[in-house]
């Protein structure tokens, strides 16, 4: 009963993932330096992954980079390398981050932004076969990191009414 | 009672989710350097687009909005330098109309007398930027014109200012844009006044590269940068940008358009003349043909795609003489595509 319930509040993350995605495609243009977007689902994976990973299993994360992948008309698998790099590191720092205050959640993930930014990097020029512009890359991390607290302070709101209707495993 | 199975279930749960950790990783590592594109990609990529399309037209709108209050406020706070710029290029034009009157006259007669092919009919549709990849390695726009108003892969894209791309992929709601600038766009150009044949090669910077220069050729910041229309799926003379010279002296493409200021572009749906006409009427290659032939074989100019603003229109655009004078406006689906360049990402 209790793997069903879980099962079910997948679909949280999964969802708000979805909506990051679809946010992520908005064409803002002007302002923002370009057509490059921010990348709103490292936020979601890197917040649930400190926060309810039972609820983000490696398989949804394989999913929604996936779904990024084929969205964004990118390198397929590139997306899904970059997210679950980030979740496998997030995760395994997780006791370190469990309980912290925000300014170093917010530390933690621009680090993540980083590391994300250079394996991203690294996966185009593999996939490309030359070595990439690391420009835009390294603007992409900048403006990720500096969307993470207003993405925060909802998925802090939305993870207290999972606390509420699904206790931690 | 929940402690001790916890307890149990503990070492499995960690087990479980390190294999599903290091399949996933692996299986993602084997599509990104196994370059995993394919058909079915292609297919699920456009499926995902068309599934999408209505989501991010409702939310390009309140986006839309705020540009153009932005773009309205900018235009209050310069209105009378723009009224003064205005005038003075509204002289200048009024020269050059008389100039282009005469030559188009002169171009008119000169085409009745040699039999020239006038260029097809040039039919198009007007939509919106719904969508944005939004990523550093692809520059693609996704845009609210449907297979049903004649989207189609290869065909041109241009803004008010010029050409921006191409449709790489068309579906039942949206067809998706490769922008110039995008690492796998190549686009088939001339440079002008000389008329030199190069290639407008993407390399991901706001600058595309210009390849494939004759050896003699020598460019000057500046010069213009037109379609050539080799390969058929453009048409040729559609302004693109002009010169720029990089850091190291190579030639750049500074493209007209600003990709980042664009919401409405126009998909241009061009049939390469592969007919010529057989005969011509030559007592009718007087004055009377020419007036007739006038109206028809302007080079492409750029629509203003502004006014369509709203929804998604189709608009013919009606060349009379060119219906009428010739039989060249038959279909050439034939025609190899030079402008496509490998499809890697798209």
């Amino acid at each position: 009963m209790r793997d069903l319930s879980q099962a079910f509040w997948i679909a949280v993350p999964v969802g708000l993932s979805l909506v990051c995605i679809l946010l992520g495609l908005v064409p803002v243009g002007v302002g923002t330096g370009g057509t490059i977007a921010p990348i709103f689902t490292l936020t979601v994976v890197y917040f649930f992954s400190v926060h309810r990973p039972e609820f983000f299993p490696p398989w949804a994360v394989f999913f929604i980079g996936l779904l990024q992948d084929v969205m964004s008309g990118g390198p397929l698998g590139l997306y899904t390398v970059v997210l679950l790099s980030a979740y496998a590191l997030t995760h395994s720092q997780r006791l370190f981050l469990m309980g912290r205050n925000f300014s170093t959640l917010w530390v933690g993930f621009i680090a993540i932004c980083g590391i994300a930014g250079a394996i991203s990097w690294f996966g185009a020029s593999v996939h490309y076969g030359q070595a990439v512009n690391p420009l835009p890359l390294l603007w992409q991390a900048c403006i990720t990191a500096l969307v993470y607290p207003p993405i925060s302070f909802l998925l802090t709101r939305i993870n207290r009414q999972l606390t509420v209707m699904a206790p931690a495993a | 009672m929940r402690e001790p199975t916890n307890r149990v279930k503990l070492p499995f749960r960690v087990s479980s989710y390190r294999l599903s950790l290091a399949v996933t990783l692996t299986l993602a590592c084997v599509l990104l350097v196994g370059r995993a594109e394919s058909y079915l990609v292609d297919r699920t990529r456009q499926v995902m687009t068309d599934l999408s399309a209505p989501l991010l037209e409702l939310a390009s709108r309140p986006v839309a909005a705020v540009r153009n209050f932005i773009a309205s406020t900018d235009e209050y706070a310069y209105v009378f330098e723009e009224n003064a710029r205005l005038r003075a290029e509204n002289e200048q034009l009024k020269a050059w109309r008389q100039q282009a009157l005469s030559l188009e006259r002169r171009v008119a007669r000169f085409e009745a007398l040699l039999d020239v092919t006038v260029e097809p009919t040039i039919q198009y549709a007007t939509g919106k930027i719904i969508g944005d990849s939004g990523g550093p390695f692809v520059h693609a726009f996704i845009v609210n014109v449907p297979q049903a108003d004649g989207a189609a892969a290869g065909q041109a894209v241009v803004d008010d200012e010029g050409l921006i791309g191409r449709v790489v992929s068309s579906g039942v709601t949206a067809s998706r844009v490769l922008l110039l600038t995008d690492l796998n766009s190549r686009v088939p150009v001339r440079v002008e006044p000389a008329g030199y044949r190069a290639i407008a090669v993407g390399d991901n910077s706001r600058f595309p590269k210009i390849e494939f220069l004759p050896p003699e050729a020598k460019l000057s910041p500046g010069d213009r940068i037109v379609t050539s229309g080799h390969g058929g799926l453009m048409p040729p003379d559609l302004p693109v940008g002009i010169v720029v010279l990089a850091g190291d002296g190579s030639p750049r493409l500074q493209t007209n358009s600003e990709f980042d200021r664009t919401s409405s572009v126009r998909v241009l749906q061009y049939d390469f003349p592969t007919k010529v006409a057989a005969d011509t009427d030559e007592a009718a290659a007087g004055d009377e043909l020419a007036e007739e032939v006038t109206p028809a074989s302007p080079a492409p100019t750029l629509p203003n795609t502004e006014p369509a603003a709203n929804d998604q229109i189709v608009e013919r655009a009606g060349e009379p003489g060119a219906a009428a004078g010739t039989d060249s406006a038959s279909a050439s689906d034939a025609s190899p595509d030079a402008s496509s360049g490998p499809e890697g990402n798209e």
